[in-house]
C-alpha cells in the first residue's frame, strides 16, 4: 500500500510543474579571505553571520585569515600573512591587515551589486588598496565581475591618478590620506559554476603588479590568474590556483554560520504541553493556609524541575501567585527555560495560582523577575502570534536578592563545583604572522559557602603553542606588568586565580562584588565592582577599583614589589539592533597610565558572539611597541551550534596583543556585567521566541 | 598538525565537562564505545527516535484516543504520537520521548524537538485544512504564515500562498480501515516554495498528508489513525 501511495504521488507530481527558482551558485572566499575571485575581490558577500578561518599559501605569501560577514552589507576580514623574502632572502615580512567591504547595493533586475572595499583599512602598509567593485549574474551559472583599484589594486598598467599622487607605504601608521590616492587600475573576471556539483572554475585578470614582491626576486609573466573552488562540504570550502603565469596558490577555508548549525539544535525533549484549566475548576486557595502542604510542593516542585534543567533556588506559593528564583543549567536562551517552566507549573500547580513571579538567578544573584499571567498563557499557548503577544503581556521588574518568607530554600548544592573549559589564544603581534597561538586548557573549582560567597581556584595548562616563546627581556619603558611574561614559570600547570568572592545585591537594581586574593596570573590583590543595571534599561554604569601587587616569576604564592592601584569607570549599552552591545571604561590602567577601552560585540541569540576593543591610553605609540596600542578581537562559538544536544558550554577564541604594558587591565573572572547581561529586558527580547520551544 | 588536531579534539570532548552537567554526551558516547564488553548504542531510523509498535484498529479503539503517525523525510518508519491537549482548535500530539506535533485540523501548526522547531502558523479562515470543508468547496488558494525562530518575539516569518489542485480518486488504508479520497497537490509560492500532498475524502477529511514544516526541515507525512471527535 505504502508503495503504491509513493508511486501515484510520484506520478501526480511528476504531472504538476514546479516554479523554477532563481537560485544561483554560491559565493566563496579569494586566497585573501574576502568573498571574490582569485587575488581580486567582487561585490558579493556571504550570509550575515558567516564567519570563516583560512589558510592560505602562494609562492610570495602564506598566512591565516579570519573573515566575518558583520552585517548583512558589511564584511570584515583579519589577515596575517608572511610576505616571503620581502626584505631580502629569507627575510620575511609579517603583515596584518583589516580589510572592509562594504555593499552599497546587491544585484537586483539589471543591476549588478556594487561594493566599496579597503584593504588594510587605515594604515598605508604593504597591503593597503582601495576598490570600487562591480558583480553581475548572467544566468543562473555565470557571473561577470568588473572594479578599479587603487593602491596595490592599481599598480598593474594603471590607467591614471584622478584623485592625486599616493603617499610611499608606511606600515602601521594610521591614516586614510592614501584612501583612493595614487594610480587606478582596472581589474575583472569571472566565475562559472561548472556541472560537477560544488566546483566553481575562476578566471581573472589582476591589478596587482606585485611590485613589492618584484623587488624581492618574483617575477609576473601574466596578470591573468586562472581558479578551481570546490565546497566539499556545508563546512569546508577549498581553492587552488594557477597565478601569474608561473606560480601555484591554495586556499583551505572552514566556515559557519551561527543561524545555521552543524546539528538541528532544537532535537530532543520537547516542551510539556500546556494544560489549560476549565471553567469548573476548583479555584479555593484553602491550601495555601497550610504552611506543610505548601513546602511540600514546592518540594515536589524542585524535584520534577531538576529533571528539565531547572534548579529552584528559593520559592514561596500563596493562594493565587508563587515567586521562584531558578537557576537554568541547561537551555541556551533563558526565555526557553522560563516557558518550559512555565508550562510545567500550567500542569502542576493549583487552579487557584494565576500569578507566576520567575526571578532568574545566575551565581548567586537574582536579576530580573518575570511576571507571567497563567491565563494569559492558556489563551495564547499554540496561537498564530504567540510569540509577541506572550512578550506583550509579561512584565520584567528588577528582582530583589531573596524572597521574603519563601517555603523553599534550597540548600547550597552543590557546594563544590567544577568544570574544564577550553581556551584558544592567538598572538597578533608577536613578531611573526601566524605562528604564535596558545591552546590552553583551564580547569575551574568553586566552594559555595553561601549564596554569596565563594572560594574559587582555576589552573591553566597549556596543552600546545608558543606564545611568549623566545621573547627577549623587556626593553618596555613602562613597569613591566605584562612585558616579563616570558619570565613567568609556565613549565606545568599555572595558578590563574585563587581567590574568595562576595557578590551582593545594594539593592534590586544594583550589584556588588568584593574579591580578594590571586586575581589573575600577574597580580594578587583586593577588587571592589558596584553595577547599577535596571532590568527595563539598556545601558548601565559600573565603578571598579583594584589594588593590586604584582605575583613573583617563579613562585606560585610570592609577591613582587609593584603594586598599584587601578579603576574605571565603565559604561555598558545594549544597543537592541543587530545584537551589538558597546561598552566604554575609562580609568587607570596596570601600568599607571590613563585611558579608555572601547569594546564592541555582536552577539547571537544562540550564543555566538564576535567581539573586538581598542584601548587608547597616555603611553604613546612608541613606547607602547609593536602594534602602537592594545586591540584585539574574540569570537565565541557555543558548542550546542556543533553536538546534537542542549548545552551552555561555550568555546572562545582570542586574538590580540599579549605582553604589552600599555592599556593592560587586571583580568577578574567575575566581573558583573558578563553575569548578569543575558537577563535584562533587552536580552530576554532578543532571544523571546524561544520561550515557547 | 597531529598534535594540533589531537588537542582540539580533546577541547572538544572536554569543553562541555563540568560537576553541573556532568561528562557530555560526546564523552559518554567515546567512553562507552572503549569500555570493553559495551555495545554501542544502536539508532533509529526515525527522527522520532521511537519506533513504532506493531498496532491493529482493535488496538486503536481499546485506547479511544486520538492518534496519528508521523514520518519524517525518507524515514521508513514512522512513529506513534497520541493527543496530550486540545487548546482552542489546536491539538498537540506527543511522542514517547516527548517530541511533539501540533495540528489545527489537519495543518500542521507547530513542532517540538524534532529538529529546527516551527513555533506556529497562522491560517486563512477559509483554508480547508485547517477546517473540514467539501472537497467540492475547497478555495482555489489560501494564504499562510509560517512562524520559525529569529530575533525577537516576532521570529522569522515566511508567508505563503498556497494553491489546491485535485487530483484522481486513490483509496488509501490505513491500520485496517478503507477511506476512499482524492490525492490533492497544494503548491505554495512566497517566502518559500514547496508542495504539500493530502488524501482527502469527499466530506473533506484529511487521513494522509505530506506538509512542509519549515525551511531546514524534512517534509511530515502524517497518517491520522484515530481522529479527535
Amino acid at each position: 500500500m505504502r508503495r503504491a501511495y509513493q508511486l501515484a504521488t510520484i506520478g501526480f507530481l511528476a504531472a504538476s510543474t514546479l516554479p523554477a527558482s532563481a537560485v544561483t551558485f554560491g559565493t566563496s572566499l579569494n586566497i585573501n579571505g574576502t568573498v571574490g575571485l582569485i587575488d581580486m575581490p567582487s561585490a558579493l558577500t556571504f550570509p550575515d553571520g558567516q564567519t570563516s578561518w583560512s589558510f592560505t599559501g602562494s609562492d610570495t605569501m602564506s598566512g591565516t585569515v579570519l573573515s566575518f560577514q558583520l552585517l548583512p552589507n558589511v564584511e570584515a576580514v583579519i589577515r596575517m600573512q608572511n610576505l616571503q623574502d620581502w626584505n631580502g632572502p629569507g627575510d620575511n615580512q609579517a603583515e596584518r591587515s583589516l580589510d572592509l567591504k562594504f555593499v552599497l547595493f546587491e544585484e537586483q533586475g539589471w543591476r549588478p551589486a556594487l561594493a566599496l572595499g579597503f584593504t588594510d583599512f587605515g594604515a598605508n602598509g604593504p597591503l593597503a588598496s582601495e576598490y570600487l567593485v562591480a558583480t553581475k549574474s548572467l544566468g543562473e551559472n555565470f557571473r561577470v565581475t568588473a572594479g578599479l583599484g587603487w593602491g596595490r589594486l592599481g599598480t598593474y598598467n594603471p590607467i591614471g591618478a584622478p584623485f592625486g599622487s599616493r603617499a610611499p607605504q608606511t606600515s602601521n601608521t594610521p591614516g586614510i590620506d592614501h584612501f583612493f590616492a595614487g594610480d587606478m587600475a582596472f581589474f575583472g573576471g569571472f566565475e562559472w559554476d561548472t556541472p560537477v556539483n560544488g566546483l566553481t572554475f575562476k578566471a581573472e585578470y589582476s591589478s596587482d603588479a606585485y611590485v613589492g614582491e618584484q623587488l624581492a626576486g618574483f617575477t609576473v609573466n601574466s596578470p591573468f590568474n586562472f581558479g578551481l573552488d570546490y565546497q566539499i562540504s556545508r563546512n569546508l570550502n577549498l581553492g587552488a590556483y594557477y597565478m601569474r603565469g608561473n606560480a601555484f596558490g591554495f586556499r583551505v577555508t572552514l566556515t559557519g554560520n551561527p543561524n545555521t548549525p552543524v546539528t538541528p539544535p532544537d532535537f530532543g525533549t520537547g516542551p510539556l504541553p500546556v494544560r489549560a484549566r476549565t471553567a469548573d475548576s476548583n479555584m479555593t486557595t484553602a491550601w495555601a493556609s497550610n504552611a506543610p502542604v505548601r513546602g511540600q510542593m514546592a518540594n515536589l516542585l524542585a524535584t520534577s524541575l531538576g529533571e528539565i534543567g531547572i534548579s529552584i533556588i528559593e520559592a514561596r506559593l500563596r493562594g493565587d501567585t508563587i515567586d521562584l528564583q531558578i537557576q537554568n543549567n541547561r537551555y541556551v536562551r533563558e526565555p526557553k527555560a522560563i516557558g518550559r517552566l512555565a508550562r510545567a507549573l500550567t500542569v502542576a500547580l493549583p487552579p487557584s495560582v494565576e500569578n507566576f513571579r520567575i526571578s532568574l538567578v545566575n551565581n548567586g544573584l537574582a536579576t530580573t523577575t518575570v511576571v507571567l499571567r497563567r491565563s494569559d498563557i492558556e489563551a495564547q499557548v499554540e496561537r498564530p502570534d504567540a510569540g509577541p503577544q506572550s512578550y506583550a503581556t509579561t512584565q520584567f521588574v528588577d528582582a530583589p536578592n531573596r524572597i521574603e518568607d519563601a517555603d523553599f530554600v534550597r540548600e547550597i548544592d552543590p557546594r563544590f563545583s567544577w568544570s574544564l573549559t577550553p581556551q584558544i589564544d592567538v598572538n597578533l603581534f608577536g613578531g611573526d604572522a601566524f605562528t604564535q597561538a596558545d591552546i590552553i586548557l583551564r580547569g575551574n573549582a568553586s566552594y559555595r559557602i553561601n549564596r554569596g560567597l565563594s572560594f574559587n581556584l582555576a589552573v591553566s595548562q597549556r596543552l600546545i603553542g608558543n606564545i611568549g616563546e623566545g621573547a627577549g627581556p623587556s626593553t618596555s619603558p613602562l613597569p613591566h606588568v605584562r612585558s616579563d611574561a616570558a619570565l613567568y614559570d609556565s613549565s606545568g600547570p599555572v595558578l590563574t586565580r585563587l581567590t574568595a568572592d562576595y557578590l551582593f545585591k545594594l539593592n534590586p537594581s544594583t550589584y556588588g562584588r568584593v574579591s580578594a586574593g590571586y586575581l589573575e596570573r600577574y597580580f594578587a590583590g583586593v577588587s571592589a565592582e558596584v553595577l547599577w543595571h535596571p532590568t527595563a534599561q539598556n545601558w548601565g554604569l559600573g565603578v571598579e577599583l583594584n589594588y593590586v601587587r604584582q605575583r613573583a616569576f617563579d613562585s606560585m604564592f610570592d609577591l613582587q614589589d609593584y603594586e598599584t592601584l587601578s579603576g574605571f569607570v565603565s559604561l555598558y549599552w545594549d544597543t537592541g539592533w543587530n545584537g551589538f552591545e558597546a561598552q566604554v571604561d575609562v580609568g587607570r590602567y596596570l601600568a599607571g597610565d590613563w585611558g579608555a577601552t572601547f569594546s564592541l560585540s555582536r552577539r547571537f541569540t544562540n550564543g555566538w558572539e564576535l567581539s573586538g576593543y581598542i584601548t587608547l591610553t597616555d603611553v604613546s605609540f612608541d613606547d607602547f611597541g609593536a602594534g602602537n596600542f592594545d586591540k584585539g578581537i574574540a569570537l565565541t562559538i557555543p558548542l550546542d551550534w556543533t553536538l546534537p544536544y542542549e548545552s551552555r558550554s561555550r568555546t572562545t577564541i582570542g586574538l590580540g596583543g599579549y605582553g604589552s604594558d600599555g592599556g593592560a587591565r587586571a583580568n577578574i573572572s567575575n566581573r558583573l556585567y558578563p553575569i548578569i547581561r543575558d537577563y535584562n529586558q533587552q536580552d530576554l527580547y532578543d532571544s523571546w521566541g524561544a520561550y515557547w520551544q | 598538525m597531529m598534535r594540533i588536531s589531537m588537542a582540539l579534539g580533546a577541547l572538544v570532548i572536554l569543553g562541555a565537562c563540568s560537576s553541573s552537567g556532568g561528562v557530555n554526551p560526546v564523552f559518554r558516547a567515546v567512553w562507552d564505545k572503549v569500555r570493553p564488553g559495551q555495545a554501542a548504542p544502536e539508532t533509529s531510523e526515525t527522527t522520532t527516535a521511537a519506533a513504532a509498535p506493531a498496532l491493529t484498529r482493535a488496538r486503536i479503539d481499546e485506547l479511544n484516543i486520538a492518534m496519528i503517525r508521523v514520518k519524517v523525510g525518507a524515514a521508513a518508519n514512522g512513529s506513534i504520537l497520541t493527543a496530550r491537549t486540545l487548546n482552542g482548535g489546536y491539538a498537540t500530539y506527543s511522542s514517547t520521548n516527548q517530541q511533539t506535533v501540533t495540528l489545527f485540523g489537519a495543518l500542521v501548526t507547530a513542532h517540538r524537538g524534532i529538529g529546527f522547531d516551527l513555533l506556529s502558523v497562522a491560517h486563512a479562515p477559509n483554508d480547508p485544512l485547517a477546517v473540514r470543508t467539501p472537497l467540492d468547496d475547497w478555495p482555489s488558494a489560501v494564504r499562510r504564515d509560517y512562524r520559525l525562530l529569529g530575533n525577537g518575539p516576532d521570529g522569522t516569518v515566511l508567508s505563503v500562498n498556497c494553491a489546491f489542485r485535485v487530483g484522481p480518486p486513490f483509496p488509501i488504508t490505513q491500520v485496517e480501515v478503507t477511506y476512499e479520497t482524492r490525492i490533492v497537490q497544494e503548491s505554495c509560492t512566497g517566502d518559500a516554495t514547496f508542495q504539500n500532498l493530502h488524501m482527502v475524502d469527499e466530506d473533506g477529511n484529511v487521513w494522509r498528508t505530506a506538509q512542509w514544516v519549515g525551511p531546514q526541515m524534512d517534509q511530515f507525512e502524517i497518517e491520522v489513525l484515530e481522529p479527535i471527535d
